[in-house]
């Protein structure tokens, strides 16, 4: 029985400013902050209140700047309703698109490995030697990058 | 004492509540209040050791419950209950709280656990009756299910406090992510709303609270429940943790009521 139902946001964080072919760099504490800055915003502190509770937020993949953000079941709303709003994390312009939305961390992972795919498909075209392909590929399905440290707290 | 009727319960007003202003509970549709006296973590290790070779200091670690006077305990028809909130952090407690006499003053025992293994402990073996938090702060551990089911199968109670909630953003947002974790994790069993009230502004009244229960993750019945029913089995379990197992009790009526009697 599962008795604690998540959610698992896939975003993407566009950012016109920095050119497709550049890794985006991000503090992932900032965007997590960023997020709960803009609920605070619009949903006050009954929003807050109600997904502090296992929200989770992990910058994936700099190349193709995938994010993931975990939080309950229920509460998610607040989370998902809030994300067309952000347009600023720390002073770079961005906007998010929300790719997918799921109850598993399995289903959500096999999303992104299928999104990272597509991603590699169409930028192997424009590269000429096999070295850079490998190397991108390897950039593209790293996600050991990602910094857990912020949450801690939260994983459970 | 169980067939009184205890009606609407808010069962914890700080100390520093003015008791003339009690009163105005009973217009808010109160029928029960009870005070509390929060008694925090001693830490006077250091000391102790110092005091080992002098004479024992006999000296009770919780208070007096406060007096109420006769004239206001004689004006209202509030039924007005003592209650003592203890903060600890390990089970070393149990030991102070037996020896205190002052203890069995008192109507109803609370706790607030600091530590998992306070949780653990009060929520295993502690005869208490309610569980509380601070609001100031985050719970800093995580409640589990198995440990929230143990300790509503043994009647105890988890309380939410709204009056801090009123005053300050912070304390807003711990007290509706603790009531929504009790959600999570409980199904929201066993909760008690109280107001902890400092002052007579900081009170709302009883349907007030019902409605409040939206807020806290809590249904229509639930919130209906949270301020009558389950302080109702509160108390009558606290007075069952004071006297023992009793169905009955037996009081003296005084010579005026006998005489109307006959």
């Amino acid at each position: 029985m599962v008795r604690f139902k998540h959610r698992y946001i896939t975003v993407e964080i566009a950012s016109p400013l920095v050119p497709d072919s550049k890794p985006l760099n991000l503090r992932p504490k900032i965007f997590h902050d960023s997020v709960l800055n803009k609920i605070q915003q619009l949903h006050g502190d009954f929003g807050i209140a109600s997904i502090r509770n296992g929200f989770l937020t992990k910058y994936c993949n700099e190349t193709t700047r995938i994010a993931l953000i975990r939080a309950r079941h229920g509460p998610h709303r607040f989370v998902t309703s809030s994300l067309p709003f952000i347009t600023k994390i720390d002073k770079l312009d961005v906007r998010l698109n929300t790719l997918h939305v799921g109850a598993t961390l399995k289903h959500s992972f096999k999303f992104i490995q299928k999104h990272q795919r597509a991603y590699l498909d169409s930028m192997w075209s424009k590269l000429k030697t096999d070295e850079e392909r490998k190397q991108l590929e390897m950039a593209v399905m790293d996600f050991k990058k990602t910094d857990v440290a912020i949450n801690i707290e939260n994983i459970a | 004492m169980a067939n009184r009727n205890w009606g609407f319960c808010d069962l914890s007003i700080n100390s520093k509540f003015e008791l003339s202003k009690l009163h105005i509970m009973e217009t808010l549709g109160y029928n029960t209040v009870a005070i509390n006296t929060l008694v925090e973590e001693p830490n006077d290790e250091p000391k102790k050791k110092k005091k080992k070779g002098e004479v024992k200091e006999k000296k009770d670690f919780i208070p007096l419950p406060i007096e109420i006077p006769k004239e206001i305990s004689d004006s209202t028809k509030l039924n007005i209950l003592q209650r003592v909130t203890i903060e600890f952090s390990d089970s070393s407690i149990a030991h102070k709280i037996n020896h205190s006499d002052n203890l069995k003053k008192y109507d109803i025992v609370a706790v607030i656990p600091k530590t998992l293994q306070a949780f653990q402990y009060a929520c295993g073996t502690m005869d208490i009756d309610l569980i509380t938090f601070e609001p100031e702060s985050r719970i800093p551990f995580k409640v589990s299910r198995k440990l929230y089911r143990q300790a509503v199968e043994r009647g105890i109670f988890f309380e939410i406090m709204y009056s801090p909630a009123i005053k300050d953003s912070t304390c807003r947002k711990n007290i509706i992510s603790t009531a929504h974790n009790y959600h999570a994790v409980g199904k929201s069993k066993n909760i008690v709303v109280t107001s902890a009230a400092e002052n007579n502004t900081q009170v709302r009244g009883v349907h007030d609270i019902i409605n409040l229960g939206f807020i806290l993750g809590l249904n229509s019945t639930e919130s209906l429940e949270v301020i009558r029913n389950n302080t109702r089995r509160l108390i009558i379990k606290a007075e069952g943790r004071r006297c023992g197992k009793h169905y009955m009790t037996v009081t003296t009526l005084n010579e005026t009521n006998n005489e109307r009697i006959e």
